[in-house]
């Protein structure tokens, strides 16, 4: 009954326009969570944490939503999170790099990458627009159904 | 080998991907390789799929090749998003499919599969 698309996502801020809001390769401070130097902490979940905190703010500020499978979301983010810890950086997971070191350092590929950026468009299926046949109606997820869902691999 | 019909041939080394591209060919039987990464999502879902492909299409010999375990391999078909599919026959490229759509996938096997022996 009430399933409409939301119009707004309640982030208060501009309205994401992928071109032509900011600065081409650097979007507006608050609603980035840049990884920054891995292993400070040590602990495993911190780069989870980080990212599945990064993937809702940034579901929220794109109005994009998580795969209806969350099991996908899962283990994107799972993935994110070990670049950043081994790489220092969230390169995408869904990718092949020549040189992975190079590929951080250029940031293209970095999470959110340009595609996504500028057009909407997350080949990993993390962030999924409202009008995608696999878009569920989350901006969630918790730590633990990333763990759960992970710990089956 | 018969125990190598209907089911998915996770290959761990280039010698033995090499090997069973290299039989493959000797037979002339259309060959589906899945280039896949350990923690993408879509690689992941399209996973169970391919597994029922190759139950469903014994005569095809369905591979999986992990990118960051064979790099030569993944460096050789060019790829760069995955899940992408690769169809070879007769040791030559003949399609691909980029990204984890069943549909497609189904079709494209179906097209090049040939007869059952």
């Amino acid at each position: 009954m009430t399933s409409t698309v939301a119009a707004t996502v309640g982030c208060g801020g501009l309205p994401f326009r992928p071109s032509s809001a900011s600065p081409r390769g650097r979007p507006r401070g608050r609603w980035v969570v840049r990884a920054q130097a891995a292993g400070a902490d040590g602990s495993d979940d911190k780069s989870l944490e980080v990212m599945r905190k990064f993937s809702e703010q940034y579901a929220r500020r794109s109005n994009t939503y998580f795969c209806t499978d969350k099991t996908v979301t899962a283990v994107v983010i799972k993935g994110l999170a070990d670049h950043r810890d081994t790489l220092g950086a969230p390169l995408c997971p869904c990718r092949h790099y020549d040189d992975k070191a190079a590929e951080v350092a250029q940031g293209f590929w970095n999470c959110p990458c340009v595609p996504m950026r500028e057009r909407k468009e997350c080949h990993c299926m993390l962030f999924l627009t409202p009008d995608n046949d696999f878009a569920g109606q989350d901006q969630v997820i918790s730590l633990e159904e990333i763990k759960e869902a992970t710990s089956k691999f | 080998m018969a125990t190598e019909e209907g089911v998915v041939i996770a290959c761990h080394t280039k010698e033995e991907f090499y090997a069973k591209m290299g039989k493959a060919k000797e037979t002339k039987k259309l060959v589906v390789i899945n280039f896949t990464a350990s923690w993408c999502g879509p690689s992941r879902s399209i996973a169970p799929v391919f597994v029922e492909f190759a139950k469903k299409y014994p005569h095809v010999v369905f591979l999986k090749v992990d990118i960051d375990e064979l790099r030569d391999v993944a460096e050789e078909y060019e790829i760069e998003g995955v899940p992408t599919f690769h169809f070879v026959k007769g040791g030559e490229k003949i399609d691909i499919v980029v990204g984890a759509n069943k549909d497609e996938l189904q079709t494209k096997v179906e097209k090049h599969a040939g007869q059952p022996a």
